[in-house]
């Protein structure tokens, strides 16, 4: 099929549209200054001591001053440097370094509870979708359901309370670094990752099974038994290559919410990642490390995005044509 | 209630009350000299970085106090000693000569000399954050021991209540580029490792110049988030001590694992009503408001039954506690309601009332009066209002007609909220409409002083002043809690004078 | 066609189902539009969306009647009884403030659901816009509007609305547009893709063609057919809005204290989790069961609005039964409903069928679909089943293989396979047989190759599954199955995936598996019935080969007399679930001995003389509850008499036989043939017809011995159509930043003309061009260059409202008639819209002409407020010509009407055809791949070839005597009906298939698959020549030189199918 189709020029080209994706993603965080109330300088030259000198200042040296899309192409020449700016508080650490501390604990809980459901969410679709109208499709159908309506914060309060507070098991909150402990980092990620991804679970489990059902009801389905393949193979080959392509693009889509779900669960835990930062930084207005936690979460997803269309181009062909 | 964010951007120099100094020398039997004690803290939200000068939250004093040992320090009616051994003010209240510890040292060795305390305080003079410090014209040291500062205004006593907090920190000159990171103090503990927003590791400094009041090997400071996360992590054994808020006392007072220490602050929630507009324009309405509290009640229902009801700026402990208002506004409804008629709002007062969101002290506070102001015929509609946005919303803009707020006072120094408050200088005075002449003298007689004695009479008049006039509708002294593991933390554990402080002088970790 | 679920169920192809009976559980009677009531029944019958919906007006009630139903103020409090449990006067406990948790959570309700709404109405708001432009006008449009959506997406949603929400405000309004804004892309998404496939559907073109502006099409047909995809999404959404809303207002952004939201209240509850959960838990319990209220609407609405939406048809128009496959996934066979004996099988036998019989569930019943057919195969020989669709052939292929469902269906009878019972056999030793003994090769093969593996992969697999050969053995006989196919350049072709080839290709790839371990015995299910001629002409010739070669037994299923009579060795024809006639192939094709098999020969179109109506069989086949007492066929039979009515009858030899004793004696239980010996089987012809002693029926010689009357003399008119140059070509795009890399000419300088009230026909293979020329005609896309002049006036350069009038006079007809009726117009809209647009008729004067046209195709008026899913393909096709008359144009545009049409229903509508250009003198230009109808109905034909007229000429020279290679290669595809003259006559195989040349590379375009190629063609593109009959031709056999032109004009006369 010459370079159209195969598997590495598709991931050029997706390579290719993620730049401009990612201009425009920076264009619109960078525009977040625009409705941002309040005026950065006046809280920096000290609220109410400040004097309208400190606050010019400031302003000057803040570029508050210049024009919008001078100040967009400066904070953008900034990040192509790998200088997201400083933060306008806390004595001014780099919102890069602000950001390299606390990413990967959120990237941890995210990934972690996208695996957490991916490893319940994918056996329980595929149980539910061979078995379609038996009691165990029921139940995953009934269990996904429940788990789709489920408010993951309200799940994570109801599992401190169960595990952490009532039972000791495991710990109620704070983080551990891999370093320190290992099992200590899995211990206390585990409640998180629990809180995470049952309902990023009920999301695949529900997608599995429906792309399953179709998928056999496929004309190649019948082929494949026409074959004379064994009900393993005609599953575990046939069927699930091809019903897992929609579904690994759903886990695209559910890891933008576990990344943002994090900010809820980060707080309830405790742990110190990216949602508590840019918590405490809406709280203060603090614009640079809004604009960066904004445009790094973006860019991660947009990359974990990427990542699952070179699955997705795998488990189907046919798309790395378009 | 700790620190809100609010509190920031209004009494910057608020001050500590810890007891220094205090603890007996003799180790106790079963203390583990290895031990480390386990301390929580919302790191994320209450500490910024390790720079004096540039820490932008007043509960970062709480691991900084640990850190660096400020000129003074605070006690409960007075300031006693800390880099400078002792000091003199000038009769006209301009100039303070301090005399330094002697063999005082930094944690990594070097002495402290008159240079590093000049460096010092003018570095800190600089940032925005330290207005205090403002009133610094020269600093002088005409021999090592001796440091003169000569001040622009007659605030000598003000000046050292503010050295007693924060503001006051002496670092070595040479650190100074550095001090964010890498603090170096003369402080009880050094930094030993730092992971923002997760945790702070403390050692003993081998350096300090009172050593044996400190039994604590070591400090960690872990992340824990403001709310039922504390409960969560002190119960599930995470950590060792916590400061808690008072909705967090009831989750605990009856934990026979957990101990308690509760100390009354000078800290208090009031609730600031703009006095330039209608209706809190007029005095008649601001007195009937007085009188619409029920602090009583809100004392059992918020506070938890641990706080003290705040009946006029001080509290009954303060020398500035005016025995003649004592309790005279307790809530009564039918006389506001009555006084509301005679200022002409037969049919009640509605005004809005702003705030600060993030805090559910306060926004618990805000409901149950709302319930209690409406009997008396004040409608209040509550808005939550970020407390980034206080600033410009509520003083620059105008928005809403009263503010709840927390006052922290700096400490015991008793005339500290008044200055901004009812001061020409004062931001709020000035957008709230709350300077009140009358007052200004004697708050600048009282700045020149750093002796209670003198304060206290003067505060008393202030404080009467103020509650007849109705500038302020004062609600609640908070209590100051902490909450500890009894089988792991030995010693005598007391809370601090005030939130966002920690005192952990005398405190072991039990074998 | 898949069969898990009854055939006659959901199968749009057939005619089976009267059209009364097709209004399924909708009530039968009343004209009155009924959009809505299929939808309600359907909806009403789902407890699980019931109960949801039930929920949610429960809380919406509750929220809105607060004040009457809470039992307390919302903020009351009563500081008395803080965190108490639920209690007598406190049902569910009160909060830290001693507020009534009942009564907040009613008041709560208000707010959530206001915001909930609120966020997906303003969504929806923003978002219905910006989609349906996007998807309408795709182009540049679409392409920044769907980056910025990207990007917008690329947000993760919660941080999206924290950020948005924390700097608008903390007001329930501003925080409701900061979630909307999370919603606003995948909505865009959402409702942009189903615009798209809207788009897509030929009932939008018909629209346009009729005249509808961009903003009629949008308002009248965009919009209905996406909304209920679009409120299966709102009622997601709202359960997801009101779960940002709960973990917004959870971290305290949202409505103002002391006012509960579900969110706030959690907020609120936190603080004492340890001391008291209650008032956390039970506003989560709110939230949840909400949210999960809304999703069980929103499947249920799936459910019941799924169904509605248009049909997506494949060519062949046959749609999807969605149910499990489970049962042939583990390969259980359909458990019998009988036991039946086991006999012995004599030598040459290779599989004895006995007494099938195959029943599906249907509402309670057990109904047979086959039922007591009896047939073997014979080694090495062919045995075709023939039938219409719904007749029960392919349902007897599935059960022989035991590719029936176990639910819902159940087998009886035997079926032996060399002794084992096929019918009884334990699923692992079936698995030993299937793909290696027997295999099978199904009707579609577009979509019966695995689309995630390649093609070599899949073969490879069968062979390691059954042979045991390594990795590189077992693809090494995969590519030498695909050489044995002719697929060109095997080695590197085994490495692709099916997408890579085209329809004839890939049911190559399907027989290279099929045979790929050596079968005894090929099943195959309508092979060639969604390929073109040639292809099909290919792939019969092929499997022929390889039968040979393997001395391989085949069942060959079809509805194709034509294909039967090239391959079959012995014929069961099947009709309504018996086999009513069975014998030597020939003989049914000389002699048939019943009815319908005389009908099915008649109505195949090339036997029937050109100007005379076509024949077809009345009525459809019954479904299986309602198959009629006695002879099944009698309702359809011309010879049918008062005993076929009344009294059932079986199958058995004819009378001389019977009597002769020379067979055992006709049992009354329908076993006449049980022991019937194979060699009886080739020669004596078997029917199920009472008077098939008496009749003579006449065979397929008989029908095309009748003379051919004169071609109806061209009539020399005034040209009404007149089309010269006319070119169309599309952007190809390659590489790796899809860049235009060059252009394919779909139409390529066509020249036509059509006089008025008369017809030009217009053939070739898919991928000819024929229907971007039709669209081109008719306007529907632009020329690239070229003059269209309809009745002396030039419309190629008209637009806007110009162009719409003059669209009065032409009218098309669309190839798939379930996607060129809006589904959600009744009949009275649809047929009607014209008049609407170009008239100022009011509704009454509407319905009249409405009732006209129906009346001139054939169709009552009671029909008036029906939807098209309550018709069959033939009636669609029939109401989609009613409203192509109405505005009486004078040309109309039919690309290929019947080719997804039944034979017989075919016959139908190219009679209505015919007679309304006689009544009306309507001109016609009529597209098919099949030269035999086009030429029935044609006074001109034209063949095209990669974007030429490569002949154009008068109908009964181009069929007769062909001057075109390619013209000759199309007619000695089509399969005659008559075993003799097919075996005999001299055919010319196209090897390869119609390559999309992208551009013109020089030369003539088909000499790649000329058996006449010579020098010449390779570099010169051959000129316009005029035949001394008329007929103008593109070849260079006729311009090169007067011998050899002679020559081999003579040598394609010789393949023409008849004289």
């Amino acid at each position: 099929m010459g370079s159209g189709g195969s598997l590495l020029s598709f991931i050029v080209r997706r390579l290719i549209i993620t730049i401009p994706l990612l201009l425009l993603i920076s264009f619109g965080v960078f525009s977040l200054v625009l409705i941002l109330p309040g005026n950065p300088a006046l809280l920096l030259a000290g609220g109410i001591h400040s004097t309208p000198a400190e606050v010019a200042k400031i302003t000057v040296q803040l570029h508050l001053n210049e024009p919008f899309w001078r100040q967009y192409l400066r904070w953008l020449n900034g990040i192509i440097h790998g200088n997201l700016g400083r933060s306008l508080f806390n004595g001014n650490p780099t919102v890069a370094s602000g950001i390299a501390e606390r990413f990967p604990v959120t990237l941890f809980l995210a990934i972690g509870g996208m695996i957490l459901s991916i490893l319940i969410g994918i056996p329980a679709g595929i149980i539910a979708g061979v078995r379609a109208g038996s009691a165990s499709d029921r139940l995953v159908t009934v269990g996904s359901s429940l788990g789709v309506a489920i408010p993951d914060f309200w799940l994570a309060l109801l599992l401190v309370i169960v595990f952490a507070v009532d039972t000791h098991v495991l710990p109620a909150l704070g983080y551990v670094e891999w370093g320190t402990s290992p099992w200590g980092w899995f211990q206390h990620l585990l409640l998180p990752w629990l809180a995470l991804g049952l309902g990023g679970s009920a999301t695949i489990a529900r997608q599995v099974r429906g792309a399953l059902i179709d998928t056999l009801d496929q004309d190649y389905m019948r082929t494949a038994v026409a074959k004379g393949l064994s009900p393993r193979r005609v599953i575990g080959k046939h069927a699930l290559k091809n019903a897992l392509s929609p579904a690994v693009t759903v886990i695209g889509i559910q890891f933008g919410y576990l990344l943002g779900g994090t900010i809820i669960i980060e707080q309830i835990f405790s742990l110190p990642g990216i949602g508590e930062y840019i918590l405490t930084a809406i709280s203060v207005k603090d614009l640079p490390v809004i604009q960066g936690v904004v445009l790094v979460t973006a860019t991660a997803f947009v990359l974990i995005n990427l990542f699952v269309d070179v699955i997705y181009g795998y488990l189907n062909p046919k798309v790395r044509l378009g | 209630m700790a620190g809100s964010a609010a509190a920031l951007f209004f009494v910057p120099m608020a001050a500590s009350a810890l007891s220094a100094g205090s603890a007996a020398g003799a180790t106790p039997s079963n203390e583990n000299t290895n031990g480390v004690l386990k301390y929580g803290f919302d790191i994320n939200d209450e500490f910024s970085n390790f720079d004096p000068a540039t820490e932008t939250n007043d509960c970062g004093y709480t691991v900084m106090s640990l850190l660096y040992q400020s000129m003074t320090a605070p006690g409960q009616y007075a300031i006693s000693g800390g880099v400078a051994k002792s000091w003199t003010i000038s009769p006209n209240a301009e100039t303070v000569t301090f005399t330094l510890r002697p063999g005082i040292e930094f944690s990594n060795g070097q002495p402290v000399t008159a240079a590093d305390v000049s460096a010092s305080l003018l570095n800190t003079k600089k940032s925005p954050l330290r207005s205090s410090l403002s009133a610094i014209q020269t600093i002088t040291s005409p021999n090592p021991e001796t440091v003169v500062v000569q001040l622009s205004r007659p605030t000598a006593g003000d000046f050292l209540w503010a050295l007693s907090y924060i503001d006051g920190s002496i670092y070595p000159a040479s650190t100074i580029p550095t001090a964010a990171t890498n603090p170096i103090g003369a402080g009880p503990y050094v930094l030993k490792s730092y992971q923002p927003g997760s945790s702070i590791d403390l050692v003993k400094n081998p350096h300090y110049w009172d050593s044996a009041a400190y039994p604590l090997k070591a400090i960690d400071f872990v992340q824990v988030g403001i709310g039922p996360q504390a409960v969560s992590a002190i119960t599930s054994g995470a950590v060792d001590m916590i400061s808690l808020d008072p909705e967090q006392y009831t989750e605990v007072e009856h934990d026979s694992n957990i101990g308690t220490a509760i100390t009354q602050s000078y800290d208090y929630i009031t609730l600031e009503t703009r006095n330039n507009t209608a209706p809190f324009n007029n005095v008649k309405v601001r007195s009937a408001l007085e009188y619409s509290v029920n602090r009583a009640q809100i004392n059992k229902v918020v506070f938890a039954g641990v706080g003290r009801p705040a009946y006029q700026p001080f509290p009954s402990n303060s020398p500035g506690y005016n025995k003649t208002v004592g309790n005279k506004y307790v809530y009564d409804p039918t006389k506001a309601k009555a006084m509301l008629a005679v200022a002409g709002y037969k049919h009640g007062v509605p005004f809005k009332l702003e705030v600060p969101s993030g805090d559910t002290t306060l926004q618990r506070l805000a409901t149950v009066m709302q319930s209690e102001m409406a009997a008396a015929g004040f409608n209040a509609s509550i808005q939550l209002i970020p407390p980034s946005d206080l600033l410009t919303d509520v003083y620059l803009h105008g928005q809403g007609n009263a503010l709840l707020s927390a006052n922290l006072t700096n400490g015991p120094d008793i005339s500290n909220t008044f200055e901004s408050e009812y001061e020409p200088t004062g931001f709020p005075a000035k957008y709230l409409g709350t300077l009140d002449l009358a007052i200004t003298p004697d708050i600048e007689a009282a700045n020149a002083s750093d002796a209670a004695s003198l304060q206290g009479p003067l505060m008393q008049k202030v404080g009467a002043i103020v509650m007849a006039q109705g500038l302020e509708t004062p609600i609640e002294f908070e209590p100051s809690i902490i909450a500890y593991n009894k089988s792991v933390v030995g010693g005598n554990v007391v809370a601090p004078i005030g939130q966002c402080r920690s005192d952990l002088a005398g405190i072991y970790v039990k074998k | 066609m898949s069969l898990i679920r009854p055939p006659w169920n959901d199968d749009p192809l057939d005619e089976l189902a009267a059209p009364a009976a097709a209004v399924g559980d909708v009530s039968e009677e009343g004209g009155a539009a009924r959009p809505r009531s299929g939808f309600w029944h359907r909806f009403l019958h789902q407890p699980f969306a019931l109960g949801g919906l039930a929920f949610l007006l429960l809380v919406i009630v509750a929220a809105i009647f607060a004040p009457l139903i809470a039992p307390y103020p919302p903020n009351l409090q009563n500081l008395n009884l803080v965190n108490a449990g639920p209690s007598a006067a406190h049902w569910l406990g009160t909060d830290d403030l001693g507020r009534d948790i009942l009564s907040r959570l009613i008041w709560g309700g208000q707010i959530s659901m206001r915001a909930a709404f609120e966020i997906v109405g303003l969504a929806t708001v923003v978002a219905l816009p910006v989609g349906l432009v996007a998807g309408f006008f795709r182009g540049a449009v679409d392409t920044v509007i769907m980056r910025l959506m990207d990007a917008m997406f690329s947000f993760p949603p919660l941080v999206l609305a924290l950020t948005v929400a924390a700097l608008l405000g903390a007001s329930v309004n501003d925080t409701a547009i900061a979630i909307s804004i999370v919603f606003v892309p995948s909505f865009v998404r959402v409702l942009r893709g189903q615009v798209i496939a809207v788009r897509e559907e030929n009932y939008i073109e018909a629209a346009r063609s009729l005249g509808a502006t961009s903003n009629r099409l949008i308002r009248r047909h965009i919009v209905p057919n996406v909304a209920s995809p679009l409120i299966i999404q709102t009622s997601l959404a709202l359960g997801f809005a009101l779960l940002v809303e709960a973990g917004l207002s959870f971290l305290g952004i949202g409505e103002q204290p002391p006012t509960p939201s579900w969110g706030s209240m959690l907020n609120e509850g936190y603080s004492f989790i340890f001391s008291s959960s209650w008032a956390l838990i039970f506003p989560g319990l709110a939230i949840m069961l909400s949210v999960l209220s809304f999703n069980l609407v929103a499947d249920g609405l799936r459910d019941s609005l799924g169904r509605e939406r248009p049909r997506k048809s494949k060519l062949a128009g046959v749609t999807k039964e969605k149910k499990s496959r489970l049962a042939q996934l583990r390969g259980i066979s359909p458990r019998a409903a009988e036991p039946a004996p086991v006999a012995a099988v004599e030598g040459t036998t290779l599989l004895a069928v006995k007494n099938l019989r195959v029943e599906f569930l249907t509402n309670g019943k057990w109904l047979p679909v086959m039922e007591g057919a009896n047939f073997s195969v014979e080694r090495g020989k062919t045995l075709g089943l023939v039938g219409e669709s719904g007749s029960g052939k392919t349902v007897s292929a599935l059960a022989i293989m035991g590719l029936l469902p176990a639910r819902g269906c159940r087998t009886g009878g035997s079926a032996l396979f060399e002794g084992r019972d096929l019918m009884r056999i334990a699923p692992a030793a079936f698995r030993h047989l299937r793909g290696n003994e027997i295999s099978m090769i199904f009707q579609e093969p577009m979509t019966s190759l695995n689309p995630a593996y390649t093609v070599g992969n899949q073969i490879a697999e069968q062979v390691r599954t059954h042979r045991h050969l390594s990795k590189a053995d077992s693809w090494k006989v995969a590519v030498e199955m695909l050489e044995r196919v002719d697929i060109p350049h095997a080695a590197t072709r085994a490495r692709d995936y099916p997408h890579a080839f085209s329809g004839g290709m890939r049911q190559r790839v399907m027989i290279a598996m099929a045979l790929s371990c050596s079968p005894k015995l090929l099943i195959a299910d309508e092979p060639t019935t969604a390929l073109d001629v040639t292809t099909q002409a290919q792939i019969v010739a092929l499997l022929h080969s390889l039968q040979r070669e393997e001395n391989m037994a085949m069942i060959f299923v079809t509805h194709d007399l034509g294909v039967i009579a090239d391959v079959a060795d012995d014929v069961a024809v099947m009709y309504a679930g018996q086999i009513v006639e069975r014998g030597a192939g020939a003989a049914l094709f000389t002699r048939p001995r019943h009815p319908y098999s005389e009908a099915l020969l008649n109505s195949i179109p090339q036997l029937t003389p050109p100007g005379e109506p076509l024949h077809y069989i009345p009525g459809m086949v019954p479904r299986p509850d309602q198959f009629p007492r006695g002879c099944r066929f009698h309702p359809r039979c011309s010879y049918a008499t008062e005993a076929c009515i009344t009294t059932p009858v079986e199958l058995r030899p004819p009378a001389h036989i019977e009597g002769n004793g020379a067979l055992s004696a006709t049992s009354p239980s329908g076993e006449g043939d049980d022991g019937a010996g194979a060699d009886h089987r080739a020669t004596v012809t078997l029917s199920r017809c009472v008077r098939q002693d008496e009749l003579t029926l006449a065979g397929a010689r008989a029908m095309a011995d009748v003379p051919t009357p004169a071609a109806p003399g061209s009539t020399q008119g005034t040209p009404l159509l007149v089309v010269r140059g006319l070119s169309k070509q599309f952007p190809l795009r390659s590489g790796l930043l899809q860049r235009v890399s060059g252009s394919v000419n779909a139409v390529d300088g066509v020249d036509l003309s059509i006089d008025a009230g008369t017809t030009l026909g217009l053939v070739g293979e898919s991928g000819s061009g024929k229907s971007t020329l039709a669209r081109l005609v008719v306007r529907l896309i632009e020329p690239t260059a070229g003059t269209v002049v309809l009745d002396g006036t030039d419309i190629t350069a008209l637009r806007g409202p110009k162009l719409r009038r003059e669209r009065q006079g032409m009218q098309m007809v669309f190839q798939d008639p379930y996607s060129s009726l809006d589904p959600r117009q009744n009949i009275l809209e649809i047929v009607g819209e014209p008049l609407r647009i170009h008239t100022d008729l009011n509704r009454a004067q509407r319905q009249q002409r409405v009732i006209e046209l129906l009346d001139q195709v054939g169709i009552g008026s009671h029909v008036l407020g029906r939807q098209p899913h309550e018709f069959s393909g033939g009636q669609r096709q029939r109401l989609a010509i009613a409203r192509a008359m109405a505005l009486q144009p004078s040309l109309l545009v039919c690309d290929e009407p019947v080719s997804a049409l039944d034979v017989s229903t075919q016959s139908q509508v190219i009679n209505l055809l015919s007679d309304l250009q006689d009544r009306l003198g309507l001109a016609y230009l009529f597209i098919a791949h099949d030269l035999s109808v086009v030429r029935h109905l044609s006074d001109r034909i034209a063949v095209m070839y990669l974007g030429q007229i490569v002949e154009e000429g008068d109908a009964n020279d181009v069929y007769t005597r062909p001057t075109h290679p390619y013209t000759a290669a199309l007619l000695s595809a089509i399969p005659v009906p008559d075993p003799s003259r097919q075996r005999a006559r001299q055919r010319i195989v196209l090897r390869g298939e119609v390559e999309m040349s992208q551009s013109a590379a020089g030369g003539c375009r088909f000499r790649p698959r000329c058996p006449f190629a010579m020098d010449i063609c390779r570099t010169v593109d051959p000129p316009p020549y005029t035949t001394p009959s008329g007929t103008i031709v593109r070849c260079h056999l006729h311009t090169t030189g007067p011998e050899l032109a002679g020559a081999s004009v003579s040598g394609l006369e010789l393949a023409a199918p008849t004289e």
